[in-house]
């Protein structure tokens, strides 16, 4: 979470039209809250979390809270009233929107296999979202396509948000010209559970096999959700550099 | 337009006089407070005026003549939505308020009624006239 969080009341202080809470996911319980109502719930173009968790005051509701979710292929239209001068029920805190990721995000994830010494290197996720102040005009449904290009590493492990997309573009050349490198992807759809112990939760999935790549010999991989399925993160093995890594990923499958 | 030496001619300057308090527009930007009070949004010192109120932001937010609008859902007044202005006359000595459960925004043009003193002139026109006559 970055502080300070920005402030929905701030926006409209400021004559702005939307409410945008755009951080990075520092760990999995973060939670973000709205002073402001909103027409509309959307999640932003960079945001890496697929799904979004949202909790609003309703006195119909016993707990005084109704909680909803809205994603990349449903907004959520319809006034979201942040009512500050109503508290919640045993905690007397006063009313907010409140946000949080409905995926699951591990920061101390370790891949299986990892051999001592290994470094694992997150791309954290980001929690991107918008809230209409005023009636929009449209809600787009797709994220940004996003790319991403590693180059000269020290690392073993990228861990790169995958959380909803559809589809990947990968392409890696190790540009050694004596050694081989070592190179694999696995996409890993995290547990609950952290993975620290002999037998994480988390559920690995080979996509491709670490293996060695030649000197200047190319590695590409298209992942679709057809065809290996989905994942919250995906994982790439390398050993050498400079091997240029490019990952581009979308929400829209490209078949 | 007065001509000025060398054959150019020159504008006018502009007018320095505005109009009067009881007649002049008045333009502003409400912004509510999360407060559970009512607040007074509009106190009418003038002998009419026509009131708009367009709430910019999501709401809820209530308007209504009586000083305490209980909550926003009370029913003690009227629900503004956004971007549809509310048009209200109001008469001298009465007052606005306004009930919201968030910060939201709300301009406010308070104008006069020009033909306000077409009719009054009239109407005492006539008055001397009978009286006159």
């Amino acid at each position: 979470m970055s502080y300070p969080q920005p402030i929905g009341s701030g926006a409209v202080l400021s004559g702005a039209s939307i409410f945008r809470l755009r951080t990075q996911l520092s760990s999995p319980g973060d939670i973000y809250e709205s002073d402001v109502s909103g027409l509309a719930l959307a999640i932003g173009p960079d945001s890496d979390i697929a799904n979004i968790r949202f909790a609003y005051f309703d006195p119909q509701d016993a707990t005084r809270m109704t909680t909803g979710t809205f994603s990349p292929q449903r907004a959520f239209a319809g006034l979201v009233a942040s009512q500050n001068t109503s508290d919640y029920p045993t905690a007397k805190r006063a009313g907010r929107i409140l946000f949080w990721a409905d995926d699951i995000y591990d920061p101390n994830y370790v891949p299986s296999g990892a051999a001592p010494g290994s470094t694992v290197q997150f791309i954290p996720p980001i929690f991107d979202i918008i809230q209409y102040l005023t009636t929009p005009t449209a809600l787009t449904p797709a994220r940004a396509d996003k790319k991403y290009l590693f180059q000269n590493y020290t690392t073993t492990y990228f861990v790169v948000p995958y959380y909803g997309r559809k589809y990947a573009y990968i392409q890696y050349t190790n540009r050694n010209a004596t050694n081989p490198s070592t190179y694999g992807i696995r996409g890993v759809n995290f547990a609950i559970t952290n993975s620290s112990g002999p037998a994480p939760y988390h559920q690995e999935t080979t996509i491709v096999a670490a293996a060695a790549v030649a000197p200047n010999a190319s590695v590409t991989t298209i992942i679709t959700a057809k065809n290996q399925g989905c994942f919250d993160c995906l994982v790439f093995q390398v050993s050498d550099n400079p091997g240029p890594l490019v990952v581009l990923m979308s929400d829209v499958d490209q078949g | 337009m007065p001509a000025v030496p060398g054959g150019a001619v020159q504008a006018p300057q502009p007018a320095t006089s505005f109009a009067d308090g009881a007649n002049q527009i008045q333009l502003s930007t409400y912004t509510t407070q999360a407060v559970s009070g009512t607040q007074t949004l509009y106190n009418a010192d003038r002998q009419w005026a026509r009131v708009t109120l367009t709430l910019t932001t999501a709401g809820p937010v209530q308007v209504g003549e009586k000083q305490d609008l209980g909550t926003v859902t009370a029913g003690q007044g009227i629900s503004l939505q956004t971007g549809v202005p509310v048009v209200l006359d109001v008469a001298r000595g009465n007052r606005l308020f306004v009930l919201s459960s968030a910060v939201n925004r709300i301009t406010v043009v308070v104008a006069p009624y020009p033909w306000l003193e077409v009719i009054t002139g009239s109407v005492m026109r006539l008055v001397s006239r009978i009286v006159g006559s």
